[in-house]
């Protein structure tokens, strides 16, 4: 049996008495790409949030690594990398030293923490950059060094939060490549993102949230097939008749 | 984990070139012109070299105050005898400096308002003599007669005249230290800006290992403004500190209380602006209160309201320390700055924890 590593049951989150996230129930097994889709307002980020200990759940269980307990919250955040979408680093220090900070909050020091830094500059190709100010890197190299700043500890679940928002295709192109990498070595990604192409190309789960709740999860075949009969439609297509045409303008 | 952190935010304070040379500029402008503006008002309280002070005997032995006239004429008090009429009424009518009504076992010192430095330096002249025996207040002068008395203890509210350049100097650069917490805006701007603060709630830093880690870096950056603006100062404009490494001691522990106060007016308001703005404001009234501006010996705020301001302590312990070598004020500034970084730390940890659970 496959071990799942993030456990929601009945979450709910309410905001003023409005549910933002609203009974939700989800499982995801180690070594998945899991996508999550919705629009505006869905309550995709408030989800990740409550997964990575940001946002206190009004109501409901999660349980990461087989685990909900308090006590052991230090040991298993250890376990998660999460990219969120601001750019989480400090553009007044230089491409190693952001590293280094958000690396060592980790636990790591000395010569791992060291290598851990060389490593992850490497992995998103800013080895021969590590010596310029993040305030002069463009959009995609500041993404790349975000997600170098949050995988140097090696965690075994990667949460991101539209890590492509702004960038050119190139780099995003490399940052899909890159979390593809990551998963063929073990780690399972929670993965948020408005570019149904993005979520089509790489995740092998989808759930389609819409009011706080999951409307719809699957493969993106299964998806399509229970919309349409057929996979000859797009998985926007899918999107569009599940949430409806009608503008969200709420803030998510 | 809290080194490198440390380490880091440590880089990003000090190179947040604005607020660095704000800092180190701020003291060296203010001290060079107001030592220089108040040269001459700071000379203007200088103390003649003879002037009178009544005085009356209510109960007391006649013959004790012989020795006491005699060692006030030696520091320069003429000590007159007025056995009747109203105090405040003898002072104006026949220019005294102050007035002096001996009780049963105590005494009340009447000072003119005309006669500030004067008044004074009766109060401290009395003081010792009534505490430590007149040999005590001729150590001002000379060696004299015995004299004893079982008054007791009143505080001591007079120091030496002081020089205009020591005092600002000495002054300014401890207030200017005091808000010195303004460096660390760029790291802090940079945290909320960046949404750095939602990754150190996804790690496993704790809350108070998350305060030391920009408390820390920041006093370390002030301390050393704090230090090249010592020495630039003292080799500019000749400001002179006593006993250097209690004064740093004081200095220290005022910078951590008003670090602590300023990262506490962070974590409540969440909003730079509000805090250097609260924090300046905070730091002006106290240093309103406590001599930063208006000389503390002399100035109109009453002794009840000094006795509670943390810079009236810090600063007459640094000048004592100065002028004297000494001061009776240091524990007492010591303990009030350990108090207000104590406070504040507790508390900002508090609102920590309370903003992570909402």
């Amino acid at each position: 049996m496959d071990e799942i590593i993030v456990k929601t049951t009945e979450l709910t989150k309410k905001y003023n008495n409005k549910a933002v996230v609203d009974d939700l129930s989800l499982e995801i097994k180690r070594g998945e790409i899991f996508g999550l889709l919705g629009p505006n307002g869905a309550g995709k980020s408030t989800t990740m949030n409550m997964i990575c200990s940001l946002v206190k759940p009004t109501a409901g269980k999660i349980e990461l690594f087989g685990t909900g307990s308090k006590s052991r919250r230090r040991e298993v955040i250890r376990r998660i990398g999460y990219i969120p979408q601001e750019l989480a680093i400090h553009g007044n220090l230089k491409a190693w030293e952001n590293a280094e900070l958000f690396i060592s909050l980790y636990g790591l020091k000395g010569e791992k923490l060291r290598a851990a830094v060389n490593d992850s500059l490497d992995y998103v190709g800013l080895g021969e950059k590590r010596s310029e100010y993040a305030k002069n890197f463009s959009g995609g190299m500041k993404r790349r060094l975000n997600i170098a700043c949050a995988i140097g500890h090696s965690p075994e679940l990667l949460i991101f939060d539209e890590p492509t928002v702004g960038i050119d295709p190139q780099s995003r192109n490399f940052i899909l490549e890159k979390i593809k990498e990551s998963n063929s070595k073990g780690a399972t990604v929670i993965y948020t993102s408005h570019y149904m192409e993005e979520i089509e190309a790489i995740c092998t789960r989808i759930a389609i949230m819409d009011n706080g709740r999951i409307i719809a999860c699957g493969t993106s075949a299964e998806l399509k097939k229970m919309v349409s009969g057929s996979e000859d439609i797009t998985l926007e297509e899918v999107f569009l008749t599940l949430t409806g045409k009608k503008l969200r303008d709420i803030a998510d | 984990m809290i080194l490198y952190l440390m380490k880091n935010n440590f880089k990003l304070i000090s190179r947040n070139k604005l607020a660095v040379t704000v800092l180190l500029l701020g003291p060296l402008v203010t001290i060079a012109m107001l030592s220089g503006a108040f040269k001459e008002f700071m000379s203007s309280y200088k103390v003649p070299d003879e002037f009178s002070v009544g005085y009356r005997l209510n109960g007391m032995d006649a013959d004790s105050t012989d020795a006491l006239k005699d060692a006030g004429r030696e520091a320069g008090i003429e000590l007159c005898e007025y056995p009747e009429g109203d105090p405040e009424e003898l002072i104006n009518n026949n220019g005294l400096a102050a007035f002096v009504e001996f009780g049963d076992g105590e005494y009340t010192l009447y000072k003119s308002d005309d006669h500030k430095p004067e008044g004074a330096v009766t109060e401290y002249f009395f003081e010792r003599a009534m505490n430590e025996g007149v040999n005590a207040a001729l150590d001002m002068v000379s060696p004299a007669a015995e004299f004893s008395s079982a008054l007791p203890e009143t505080e001591l509210d007079h120091m030496p005249a002081v020089d205009s350049t020591d005092y600002y100097g000495i002054i300014y650069i401890l207030y200017f230290s005091c808000c010195g917490m303004i460096c660390a805006t760029g790291m802090l701007g940079s945290e909320k800006k960046n949404g750095i603060e939602k990754k150190y709630r996804v790690c496993s830093i704790s809350d108070l290992g998350l305060l030391m880690a920009r408390l820390l870096p920041t006093m370390g950056v002030v301390i050393v403004c704090t230090l090249i603006e010592t020495f630039v100062t003292a080799a500019l404009f000749g400001v002179h500190w006593g006993q250097p490494l209690v004064s740093a001691l004081i200095v220290i522990m005022m910078i951590l209380a008003f670090c602590c106060v300023g990262f506490l007016l962070h974590s409540i308001s969440g909003n730079l602006a509000i805090t250097v703005i609260g924090l300046f404001s905070v730091v002006w009234i106290l240093g309103y209160l406590g001599g930063s501006f208006e000389t503390y010996m002399y100035s109109s705020t009453s002794e009840a309201v000094k006795q509670i301001t943390p810079f009236y302590h810090a600063n007459r312990a640094l000048v004592e320390l100065s002028c004297m070598g000494h001061s009776d004020y240091v524990y007492s500034s010591l303990f009030f700055s350990s108090c207000i970084a104590a406070v504040s730390m507790i508390l900002t940890i508090a609102v920590y924890k309370f903003y992570k659970k909402t």
